[in-house]
């Protein structure tokens, strides 16, 4: 051991630190994989993600509620329009909506969103549970064109129906879209129950309806049917069908849709926008996070034009600065560990490890706009190619008729139309059923980082990812299957800093602290390949040698930043001390400790503490 | 005298009895009509509910009756719906096209060569209705009755108009079933589907096609028809926007190519891309002196397939009359569009 001892002036030279800095330490703490979706700071970025429908943005509403868009489908004589106008009325008594008069949603403006005139009313209120914005489109082609635009995608519906008429041939039709445009469950109002003397017959709508319903795959037997009158409601009498039935309908919405899961509880994803590389650092790609979080340290994998492998985050960086986790919504760079820079490139994407599959050939839903949206003015046949843009992908793609299409060769597709296709892509490009993505024409776009892009011709959503082409993944740096990850944490964890570069994570469940080297240690340190390892059971208090580490480089020692006994540790180094170069995660932890004294870790610093010691 | 009064006396006695057990009944309680009638009956039908329990009053509950009942009724709600509906905007819809001999082929042809064919346009005023199978049935069934009630004339165009009046007086002549005689006519058929769907339902429009053989003043020459529908929903030849063009086959060896059935399949591939061509593309006209590209015949003949996708129309039809030995290099005739009809659902205002 002497030999280390005799080197590590030279460490503590190289990391440029003085333990009588030490009193300086701040208390950190950094929330890790635990996120409340209730919590305040998260709201602006969930706004921003709610961007992309196009008309939730000027809004008086908070969005501390979960959001869910709903749309009413129905016969035009079954009072829809009445319902939606029913809804804000009984909802406006609470504050919870603004009244919409009959006249004002029946008028169904014509909407341009992006371009793509929609024929679609709007209102949204909000209930005890959620947010809702409510659509009602005149046709099923509206309700089709705003399903793959995005303009106002519908979670939900309520299928309105008129207990003097029961359900009427076109009923079919209504449940059909549904089904067209995704919706699982749905919620059924039966109106104008003050127009029947009979309440038997109300009997025989439920149980048609229920009939209809499983006959197109909906769960007949347990979907809501609220019973009421909707002008009742409007009007403001008879409040037992009206008022009444009109908030169980609500809280019918509230307990039986699902709200889709929101961004940041997805898995994460980030469209690579551009890389660069950094001298003494690495390579570092560039992207706006479409979905979840990733901390620093996490492991990710690169999908799409061709190649995917797996790799790990060394970091996080937004305006210049450093983080330890990046959420949906933030523009951000990430640091990959020992990845070139040509082996990512604009288009892929960087997700949470198996969350989504590079694919080449799907079936998608496809809106050709007409001229005077933008689009083509004639019609095209199989085989046709565009350009396809998925996120930051621009990809040429090969569009053909379903398998089984009559004719194939003979189909024509104009202007206006809704199709399913199928796209063939050249590259392969990171996708899943109902990721949306434009096509616009070939040979018009001259450079993948140019802003000027034709305008899309079309829009589409990807209903079937099929033939997913399996590829085989290659990790960057193969990590060893035998590994055990830590468990992980779900309660509140403490993380400080040393400015000899130990780090400690303290869970505050368990009483224990995992002791590891700082990132900038790892990097200073070049690769470890020996590790001194302390005793189990050994009593130690702060400061305390507890290890020492030898690498290429240089050697150092490892001082206790907390006291307490070691209960575990990493004998994993023993055999393959470069461990130690890795994330705690990856087993590149030294020790776990039982703090005796849990307040130690506020005289830690934070990372930002930590990192002027170490640049100053 | 006495027997003669004898006889009359026990009816009196019933007669003032009887009236008010009529009133009783049918005021205060009426037979009720059962859950699994009004199904049953709506099953058969698809009338509203309320439809239905009211025939099934009217009927002791009798299913059969009520049957009768709904029948004699339609016309008459059927009438006051469709008045309540009258002022409503119908602009969805679909084009129908039904044609029944399409023109010269070989001897064993059903017209010996002629063209009958007509176009329908059928509004709603959503597409969900338009998608319905029942609205669709009608649409075709309509086409069929155009195409078979028009006779030939001699005006100078080969496709005209057909009157609505007449069309809509005409028994509907179903094209699923030739032999079977419905008393209803066009108007009442709308009516009724009015009373199912409870949208207004509308004819817009209708033209024919009728023309006997040209093989009687020529044997060089030969009439076709070619038609495409886009959109279509179901396999039966409609959808939003419909074409029908006319065809003339000219050439010395006419009949011989006609029975050919390669010729005849080769033919009918370069019909549907004609007519694909004229519904694709914003064609107004055949043709046109100047590069004017809503003449057909100066657009690129995009819609036939890869084989000649920058030649126009025009050339692509010789090329095609003498690839086939139709004419030879300086002949004239080959093949060549007459007329044409182009219409969108909901492309001309009422």
């Amino acid at each position: 051991m002497f030999r280390l001892a005799a080197q590590r002036g030279i460490a503590n030279k190289l990391a440029g630190s003085s333990r009588a800095l030490r009193a300086s330490s701040l208390y950190a703490r950094c929330r890790s994989s635990t996120w409340k979706p209730s919590s305040g700071p998260s709201l602006p970025s969930l706004a921003t993600c709610g961007n992309r429908r196009g008309y939730a943005e000027a809004t008086k509403f908070s969005r501390a509620k979960p959001h869910m868009n709903i749309g009413t489908i129905g016969h035009v004589d079954h009072g829809k329009t009445t319902l939606t106008a029913a809804i804000t009325r009984v909802l406006s008594d609470k504050g919870a909506a603004k009244f919409t008069d009959y006249s004002q949603i029946d008028k169904a403006p014509e909407e341009k969103a992006r371009g793509i005139t929609i024929n679609s009313a709007h209102v949204e209120y909000e209930s005890d549970e959620r947010h809702y914005g409510h659509i009602d489109c005149p046709g099923h082609a509206d309700y089709i064109k705003n399903m793959i635009t995005g303009a106002a995608q519908m979670d939900g519906a309520i299928i309105v129906v008129s207990a003097t008429d029961g359900q009427m041939p076109q009923t079919r039709e209504h449940l059909l879209l549904a089904r067209q445009v995704g919706i699982k469950k749905l919620v059924v109002f039966i109106n104008k129950v003050d127009m029947i003397d009979d309440p038997e017959m109300l009997e025989l709508v439920d149980m048609e309806m229920r009939d209809l319903l499983s006959t197109y795959n909906f769960d007949g037997e347990n979907t809501p049917i609220i019973m009421g009158s909707a002008l009742a409601a409007l009007e403001g009498r008879d409040d037992s069908v009206g008022k009444e039935k009109i908030l169980s309908l609500v809280k019918a919405c509230d307990e039986w849709l699902d709200v889709p899961p929101r961004d940041l509880e997805k898995p994460f994803l980030m469209p690579v926008e551009d890389v660069f590389s950094i001298s003494g650092r690495g390579t570092v790609a560039t992207g706006r996070v479409e979905r979840g979080i990733a901390n620093k340290g996490a492991d990710v994998e690169i999908v799409g034009l061709g190649s995917t492998f797996k790799t790990t985050l060394t970091g996080i960086e937004m305006f210049h600065k450093e983080l330890d986790r990046g959420e949906a919504g933030d523009n951000m760079g990430c640091l990959l560990r020992g990845v070139k820079r040509e082996q990512v490139r604009r288009g892929q994407v960087i997700i949470a490890p198996g969350s989504m599959k590079a694919v080449k050939k799907f079936q998608a839903q496809i809106y050709v706009l007409t001229k005077d949206e933008g689009g083509r003015y004639t019609p095209f046949m199989s085989n046709y190619r565009p350009q396809l843009f998925l996120r930051t992908a621009d990809i040429t793609v090969a569009l053909t008729f379903t398998e089984g299409t009559p004719d194939a060769e003979e189909k024509m597709v104009m202007p206006g139309d809704n199709v399913e296709m199928v796209c063939e892509l050249v590259h392969d490009v990171a996708a899943e059923a109902g990721s949306r993505f434009t096509l616009r024409e070939g040979g018009k776009t001259s450079t993948l980082r140019s802003h000027k892009q034709s305008n899309p011709t079309m829009f589409s959503v990807i209903r079937q990812a099929t033939r997913v082409r399996s590829m085989p993944l290659r990790a960057v740096r193969t990590v060893p299957s035998n590994i055990v990850r830590m468990p992980a944490c779900r309660s509140i964890v403490t993380k400080g800093y040393t400015e000899e570069h130990e780090v400690v994570s303290f869970d505050d469940e368990t009483g224990l602290g995992v002791v590891a080297i700082t990132n900038h240690a790892q990097e200073s340190l070049g690769d470890v390949v020996f590790v001194e390892l302390p005793a189990v059971g050994s009593n130690i208090s702060k400061g305390n040698q507890i290890g020492a580490v030898e690498s290429v480089k240089a050697a150092s020692d490892i001082y206790a930043p907390v006291s307490g006994t070691v209960t575990e540790v990493n004998e994993v180094l023993n055999s393959e001390p470069g461990l130690l170069n890795r994330s705690p995660e990856d087993k590149g932890w030294l020790c776990k400790i039982k703090l005796s004294a849990p307040d130690e870790m506020k005289e830690l610093l934070t990372l930002e503490g930590y990192k002027a010691t170490w640049e100053s | 005298m006495i027997a003669h009064r004898f006889l009359r006396l026990p009816k009196r006695p019933h007669v003032p009895t009887f009236s008010p057990i009529v009133q009783l009944r049918y005021s205060t309680t009426p037979p009720k009509p059962s859950l699994q009638h009004v199904a049953q009956l709506r099953k058969l039908t698809e009338v509203s509910i309320s439809k239905a329990r009211e025939a099934l009053s009217a009927t002791n509950n009798d299913i059969q009756a009520a049957l009768e009942w709904l029948n004699n009724d339609l016309a008459v709600s059927g009438a006051k719906k469709a008045a309540n509906v009258e002022a409503r905007d119908a602009r969805d819809g679909l084009v129908s096209v039904c044609i029944l001999s399409g023109g010269s082929r070989g001897k064993a042809t059903l017209g010996g060569g002629g063209i009958r064919a007509a176009m329908v346009e059928l509004n709603c005023e959503t597409d969900f209705v338009g998608r319905n199978a029942l609205f669709g049935q009608l649409a075709a069934d309509i086409a069929h009755t155009a195409a078979f009630i028009t006779e030939p004339t001699d005006s100078p165009t080969m496709i005209r108009p057909c009157s609505l009046d007449i069309l809509n007086d005409a028994p509907l002549l179903s094209q699923n079933n030739p032999n079977t005689h419905s008393s209803s006519t066009v108007s009442s058929s709308i009516r009724d589907l009015i009373a199912k769907v409870g949208e207004k339902v509308s004819l817009k429009r209708a033209m024919t096609v009728v023309q006997n053989p040209l093989s009687g003043q020529s044997p060089r020459l030969g009439l076709r028809l070619a038609c495409y529908l886009h959109g279509s929903v179901s396999s039966a030849p409609q959808g939003c926007i419909g074409s029908l063009a006319v065809l003339a086959l000219k050439s010395p060896e006419l009949a011989r190519h006609l029975e050919n059935e390669a010729f005849i399949q080769d033919l009918e591939r370069l019909e549907r891309a004609l007519a694909r061509q004229i519904a694709g593309f914003d064609t107004r006209l055949i043709k046109s002196s100047n590069g004017d590209e809503t003449a057909l015949y100066n657009q690129p003949f995009m819609m036939f397939g890869g084989q000649c996708g920058n030649e126009s129309v025009r050339m692509a039809l010789d090329n095609w009359s003498k690839r086939q030995g139709l004419i030879r290099e300086d002949d004239e005739g080959g093949i060549e569009v007459l007329e044409f009809a182009k219409w969108s659902v909901g492309d001309v205002a009422e």
